[in-house]
């Protein structure tokens, strides 16, 4: 039986992209979208800079086609670097999302995007965790849990916030930099697990 | 019908709620100014059915055990003799998502079992008081981002009833396409869940790469990934029908590896016998969804809603994990064809919903189990909002089946169900 399943799979051909070698693929782009009455956004995210990506909800009210036609960006403001360049484990937590960004996350291991190659792990405990990743708004209940999770992480360590409610607070809470300092950010609502790669690799410093 | 509507609360009919008929399921009942909605399904007549009683009364709760946890009010186990109570959660990798279960436990049984809920608490309800119906739209639909779709269709149409608007057939299609999809990539995450807790990891590569392959229809066709913003009350994006076609490639890939997991013994072992509901279980419990079709029980609302006319529910007698899981691998393959058949008539929508006033009260089909609301609607805004997600319910129905099963059943168990803490905690 296995080997019915592995000659299945072979059948199936390699799925995984070349990314990061040759770019972002076009894959789960979503098409332009035109609201008929753009309004200001209702959520914050707009300034005068423009639209804030960290707190974007990618709810297409506004009518900002640009942001609507990315795949998410990322921020990086610390990098780890040294011996975690080539290999990352991480801790995933989450403190409120809606689950959407928990299933983007999650795939990042599947054959499309494939975590391991790049040298990314997940791993079950904090203390095991060069990264933490956070998904949703910090809520009441999940507050004293992140911190410990943090204090838990051995030196170096780093915190992703993945997704518009850990990056902003979006519509239904805090950041996750109200409670820990956050060294990357993957922008998106939720992000596309190809963003969330990206976001692990900035801060492995790649 | 799936949705009812009143000028008001005052206008629903005040029932005690034990006289009602024991095989109506009791789906939902919601607090609303100073009274308590009941929100009834009868699966005899396809309606939904709404009550109000000024509280509930405590012998309510011998006659349908069911209603402790509706409200909510199931006490967590205590410590019995040389069993303990565990607290598995809220930061544990296998739930992947912060929530947990009190476990009441004697070496590796699990004899007791409660969710502790709470951790995700958003307060959509209270959020979206006062709002347009389009920001309204877009916080519910973030509730639990995997419902997205049918939560934004679910609340669009109570608002649309209250507007006297009503979509046509194009619309329709384009909504339930919507929907089909979100069931099909839900049911698909499923499998792979459970081929993980059973660490077939060919099978789990399969299963995440076909779900990410409708994720991308989805992103394509409808604008999103999780369909987020594709309807809203009074509008629906136009649907790109190119990027559907792989649905039709991902039907070919379900029908050609049906064989293959049936076959898959070590896999099918592990589901067999496990986190069992009988058909007594459903009536008991007023269990709806996945869970009753699975233990032979024909629940499912889509009977009820004129979205879906001459629907058939998909059963299986068995009522454990493996017939849970053949229940949502048929309903897959009917929600691709559905797909394909929908997919060339559905059309954009826009229509004024400017004029919704008053009490509206519905429901549909969500990849698990019923997902029920209630809105008023007063000036154009929300004035109030009660929504209950079919994770809630089942939550604690996993909970029930997992009595007396072994620790290393949970992660079985739990995934069979498909639910989560955000939809349960709202």
């Amino acid at each position: 039986m296995p080997l019915r399943w592995i000659l299945k799979g072979l059948k199936r051909g390699v799925l995984t992209h070349d990314y990061p070698k040759k770019g972002r693929p076009p894959e789960g782009v979503a098409p332009e979208v035109v609201p008929e009455e753009p309004v200001e956004c209702p959520f914050g995210a707009s300034t005068e800079e423009g639209v804030d990506p960290s707190a974007c909800l990618n709810c297409g009210l506004c009518g900002d086609v640009e942001r609507r036609s990315t795949l998410g960006d990322v921020d990086v403001r610390g990098e780890l670097g040294g011996s975690l360049r080539r290999s990352l484990h991480v801790f995933f937590l989450d403190v409120g999302s809606c689950t959407a960004c928990n299933t983007e996350v999650a795939l990042v291991k599947c054959p499309y995007y494939d975590s391991d190659r790049l040298g990314i792990f997940f791993t079950p405990t904090p203390k095991h965790a060069d990264v933490l990743l956070v998904v949703g708004a910090v809520t009441e209940g999940m507050r004293p849990v992140l911190e410990e999770a943090y204090e838990a992480m051995p030196e170096p360590k780093a915190v992703v916030a993945v997704g518009t409610c850990a990056c902003s607070g979006g519509p239904f809470g805090d950041p996750v930099s109200s409670v820990v300092d956050v060294d990357a950010e993957a922008h998106g609502c939720p992000p596309h697990p190809l963003t969330v790669l990206e976001a692990l690799m900035g801060v492995a410093g790649r | 019908m799936n949705v009812v509507a009143y000028g008001s609360v005052e206008d629903v009919p005040e029932v005690d709620p034990k006289d009602v008929p024991r095989d109506e399921v009791l789906a939902a009942v919601f607090d609303l100014k100073g009274t308590h909605l009941y929100v009834w399904l009868d699966h005899d007549v396809d309606e939904v059915k709404v009550t109000r009683f000024p509280d509930v009364p405590r012998d309510l709760r011998e006659e349908r055990p069911g209603l402790a946890w509706i409200t909510g009010s199931v006490e967590p186990p205590e410590r019995e003799g040389r069993a303990v109570v565990l607290r598995y959660g809220p930061a544990a990798s296998g739930l992947w998502e912060a929530g947990a279960f009190f476990i009441l436990t004697y070496g590796e049984k699990m004899l007791r079992l409660a969710p502790d809920l709470g951790y995700k608490f958003r307060d959509v309800e209270g959020r979206v008081k006062g709002e347009s119906p389009d920001v309204a739209a877009v916080l519910v639909e973030r509730r639990c981002g995997n419902f997205a779709v049918h939560a934004a269709v679910l609340f669009s149409r109570l608002v649309e009833r209250l507007a006297g608007v009503s979509p046509p057939g194009e619309v329709v299609a384009a909504r339930r396409m919507a929907m089909e999809l979100e069931r099909l990539r839900e049911h698909l995450w499923v499998v792979h869940r459970l081929a993980e807790a059973a660490s077939q990891r060919v099978a789990v590569q399969t299963f995440a790469s076909l779900t990410e392959d409708v994720l991308r229809v989805m992103g394509g066709a409808l604008g999103h990934r999780y369909g987020f913003g594709f309807t809203g009350p009074g509008r629906v994006r136009e649907p790109d029908p190119d990027p559907v076609d792989v649905v039709g490639e991902v039907l070919e890939e379900l029908e050609d590896l049906e064989d293959l997991v049936e076959a898959s013994k070590i896999w099918m072992d592990r589901l067999h016998t496990t986190c069992e509901l009988g058909p007594e279980d459903v009536h008991r419990y007023d269990i709806e969804g996945v869970p009753a079709r699975a233990a032979g029980v024909a629940r499912d609302v889509r009977t009820m809603d004129p979205y879906y006319p001459g629907y058939e529910p998909v059963l299986r007698t068995e009522g454990d994990t493996v017939a849970r899981m053949w229940v949502r691998y048929e309903e897959a393959k009917a929600s691709a064809l559905s797909v394909l058949r929908d997919v060339r008539r559905a059309e954009g929508w826009s229509e004024d919903v400017d004029g919704a006033e008053g009490l509206a009260v519905g429901v549909v089909e969500a990849p698990p189990g019923p997902m029920v609301a209630a809105v008023v609607m007063k000036g154009g805004k929300v004035k109030a909002l009660r929504f209950r997600g079919p994770s809630h319910h089942l939550m604690h129905a996993f909970c029930a089946g997992a009595e007396r099963e072994i620790f290393t059943d949970f992660p079985f168990g739990y995934a069979g169900f498909g639910i989560y803490f955000s939809d349960a905690d709202g």
